[in-house]
């Protein structure tokens, strides 16, 4: 028998959802997007008594509105793939809350399963549940489960499992919502034309409470329906009714009544309550989300984070590094070895594929130890203090708490930021940090700092020189992301709602699932798009070829490749713009490297030591910028020190702003907007400085 | 009488019932209380009330920050809200409910 | 040279900061209450505690 078993897995955030999942489907997970939104979809797999099971891990949510981008997804995989059972996962030591969400499943007629997770947790601050007694309220079956010590998880699988086949019944106890709204919800239904259903996937009564709850997606699906004009009409008598007699808009009313459903419950199955004042998770956030120390507590950790991923994960980057070199040295060795910079299969592979891609892949190791940090910092909770302790920062521009943490891993690199910007549930606070992130000086910025700060700077000022590029960086973002909310993006920002879970340790598990989820993205845009950048660019950077003599004249295989790239279209656009890029106090050669950096910022300086024709390794970089300091006044390297920061962000940053951002427009906008300010300050900085 | 002005709809009566309703954004920490209305957008009412935030639940501010965002515990649920929501959310201290 | 630029940055962020003290001054802006001000139940004696 080969029938596929579809279970979704729904539940609120932090009722340890993410840990069952991991539990169930072990190593076998997919992530991708649902169609048209950047929501993740995660599915896992795996075989039982012969039948293929397909786990889909909906997003967290805390009920079924279409408040947010995830509760509209998790309802719209409900009810239009109709999974053949609804594992629900709910945090037993907060069970009144969760419960929300099961009632809400539970209208939508699906068979449903309660996992009744963190047992352990409810039952260490007394909280007794009487499962069969709370089963037998909901008419669901229920299974406890400790997720992070995968206690319940088989047979909560086979109950599951049962349920989907239909040996076992989930029949979901109905909703009665009183007298006077059930007598709304009948004239409604009555509206409706059994002969020609508006709607014939939607139950037709979670249908009418829908439309009592004026839930704006069901009523604009309704209006581009002929014949929905009369339920409409009907719905907002009733609503206007009710409005009337309870004193209350319906949806207000509506969910007063499931939490009465959900508190008669609980009266009759949960022995005792007790609330505890000071939980171990207090005791944390006295110190963490204190008023004075928690800002610089929040620098001393992400200190830590950069401190991991810069310092720590710098060897395995060299090895990586001298393994590409190797690998490069071997295929020079196979296919013979040809004039550096020449439009050969060597040249392509060598300085093409492997420089580029390999500039990227260096900093697996780096981005991977920041991953690994940040998913400590995630799943310990502490990025929700983290947003509550910059809250009052971030609302001054125009944003709340949460986009902080992106901005936090645009330090990393853009690219993982702007990913990470789908926490921010706010389309115009998600799209300015998007906007804003590629002004976090990324890794790849830092090579650049470290060619240009020690050639124009003496030893004293260069710490402080490096400082303030990157604090320069976050003001500005500050500023940007004020003046784009006062303008393309107005509109009120979302207030911060956010619930703080409980401390907790991190499974290791869970850490790698996370690191090795997101390290798997970044490698996949090397090998992608990156990859074409790179292609097209070693292209450009060496087509044309010039003319034979002026190469046979070159002294030495640098001079020589000095001589392919002036002539190439990189060197010739570079040319092209020196007019308009000399009131910045850039020549022909500062054009191109900055082209060049379009595919990564960090090729810079490969550009930079191909135009002096001192190639790029570490031994010639003194000698580099000795060749720079002859030809640039400090107030030039001040200007490519502004540019390189905030202009032009790399391709790879375009295109995820692209996907994201689901349009062409913000990633234009984002690099034009980014390259024309970065171009004004640049001019002013030059401008000023070389006249002091 | 209520001190509350005429822009507040949705919650109107029960908030007319308390004559010492105040904004969660005035209360105080460590004072228990209970929410008596809220004043918001219709999705976002919602959404506050998924996670418990309706009339008639208990809370308590466990943390202000100055004009910044607070924390109020509810339950064993801990949820930090910014302050310009906390001035929509209306409470009633419960002075002689204090557990002891 | 370097020591220049701290210089006129020094003077230039002092002055920015003077700027903007006068603009709030003159637009009548509260200094205490700014970005939240529109929301503000305290405001014009609409909660009076």
């Amino acid at each position: 028998m080969a029938s596929t078993i579809k279970i979704a897995l729904a539940g609120n955030p932090n009722s340890g959802k993410t840990t069952i999942f991991n539990a169930i489907t072990g190593a076998r997970q997919h992530v991708a997007n649902y169609a048209g939104v950047t929501v993740e979809r995660k599915e896992g797999y795996f075989k039982k008594n012969g039948a293929d099971v397909v786990v889909v891990d909906l997003p967290g949510t805390y009920s079924l509105t279409a408040y947010s981008v995830e509760e509209k997804v998790a309802r719209d995989f409900l009810l239009d793939e109709r999974p053949d059972v609804v594992v629900n996962v709910v945090d037993a030591s907060n069970l009144e809350r969760n419960l929300y969400l099961t009632v809400q499943l539970m209208e939508l007629g699906l068979p449903v399963v309660i996992a009744l997770n963190m047992t352990d947790v409810a039952k260490s601050r007394g909280v007794e549940i009487d499962i069969p007694r709370l089963s037998a309220l909901l008419g669901i079956p229920i299974v406890a489960t400790v997720g992070t010590k995968s206690q319940g998880v088989e047979s909560l699988v086979e109950t599951a499992l049962a349920v989907a086949t239909g040996s076992l019944v989930s029949k979901p106890a109905p909703i009665r919502y009183g007298r006077e709204i059930e007598e709304e919800i009948a004239k409604i239904l009555d509206s409706f034309d059994p002969a020609a259903p508006l709607l014939p996937q939607y139950p037709s009564r979670w249908l009418a409470v829908k439309l009592l709850e004026e839930d704006s997606d069901v009523v604009e699906k309704l209006k581009t329906l002929p014949g929905a004009d009369a339920v409409l009409r009907k719905a907002a008598a009733s609503i206007a009714h009710l409005r009337g007699v309870t004193g209350d808009t319906p949806e207000i009313v509506l969910a007063d009544r499931r939490y009465g459903f959900i508190s008669g419950a609980c009266q009759e199955s949960v022995a005792s309550t007790v609330e505890m004042r000071h939980i171990m998770s207090d005791k944390i956030d006295v110190l963490m989300t204190h008023r004075v120390l928690g800002i610089p507590i929040l620098l001393v950790l992400m200190y830590g984070v950069f401190y991991a991923a810069f310092y720590a994960a710098s060897a395995p980057g060299e090895w990586i590094g001298s393994l590409l070199g190797w690998l490069g040295f071997q295929i020079s060795a196979i296919l013979g070895p040809g004039a550096h910079g020449t439009l050969t299969l060597r040249s392509l592979i060598v300085d093409g594929v492997i420089g580029g891609v390999g500039s990227v892949i260096v900093f697996l190791p780096n981005v991977m130890v920041l991953f690994l940090a940040i998913a400590v910092l995630e799943d310990s909770g502490y990025m929700a203090r983290a947003a509550f302790v910059m809250d009052h920062l971030m609302h001054k521009m125009g944003l709340h708490g949460k986009s902080f943490i992106p901005m936090i891993i645009g330090f990393g690199c853009s690219v993982p930021a702007i990913m990470s910007t789908r926490i921010i549930e706010n389309r115009l606070g998600r799209l300015t940090t998007m906007m804003v992130i590629p002004l976090m000086s990324c890794g790849a910025r830092l090579p650049i700092y470290a060619l240009l700060i020690p050639a124009f700077f003496a030893p004293q000022y260069r710490a402080a020189a490096l400082w303030f590029i990157y604090v320069f960086g976050v003001l500005l973002a500050i500023a940007i992301a004020r003046l784009l909310r006062g303008t393309v993006l107005k509109g009120e920002s979302h207030p911060l709602v956010m619930e703080l879970p409980p401390y907790r340790f991190p499974t290791v598990k869970g850490l790698l699932i996370h690191t090795w989820e997101r390290s798997w993205l970044y490698v996949k845009k090397a090998g992608t798009i990156i990859l074409a950048a790179s292609v097209l660019l070693w292209f450009a950077a060496n087509w044309p070829a010039p003319p034979a003599d002026r190469l046979a004249a070159a002294a030495s295989p640098e001079e020589a490749h000095t001589v392919v790239l002036a002539n190439s279209l990189v060197g010739r656009v570079g040319r092209a713009i020196e007019p308009v890029i000399a009131p910045l106090g850039f020549d022909w050669r500062a054009g191109t490297a900055l082209i060049g950096a379009t595919a990564a910022k960090e090729v810079f300086v490969a550009q930079m030591g191909i135009v002096f024709g001192v190639g790029e390794s570490a031994d010639t970089l003194e000698e580099l910028r000795g060749k720079m300091r002859a030809n640039y006044s400090q107030a030039s390297g001040i200007a490519m020190l502004l540019f390189a920061l905030i202009a032009s962000p790399c391709v790879a940053t375009v295109a995820i702003t692209r996907k994201e951002s689901g349009s062409w427009k913000w990633a234009l906008l984002q690099w034009g907007g980014l390259t024309a300010v970065g171009y004004m300050m640049a001019l002013v900085a030059y401008q000023v400085a070389s006249r002091l | 009488m209520t001190p509350l002005g005429k822009d507040i709809e949705v919650g109107a009566k029960r908030i007319g019932d308390y004559t010492n309703a105040l904004p969660l954004s005035a209360a105080k920490e460590d004072v228990e209380l209970r929410l008596v209305g809220t004043r918001c957008g219709r999705g976002l009412c919602l959404h506050l009330a998924a996670m418990g935030l309706r009339p008639g639940a208990l809370i308590r501010v466990v943390r202000t920050h100055g004009p910044g965002p607070l924390i109020v515990a509810m339950g064993n649920t801990r949820m930090a809200l910014g302050r310009g929501i906390a001035h929509h959310l209306f409470v009633v201290p419960i002075e002689d409910h204090r557990d002891s | 040279m370097t020591e220049k630029i701290i210089v006129f940055l020094a003077i230039a962020a002092a002055a920015a900061f003077v700027g903007r003290g006068i603009y709030r001054r003159l637009s009548g802006k509260s200094p205490r209450c700014s970005s939240c001000s529109k929301n503000c139940p305290f405001r014009e004696g609409r909660l009076d505690l």
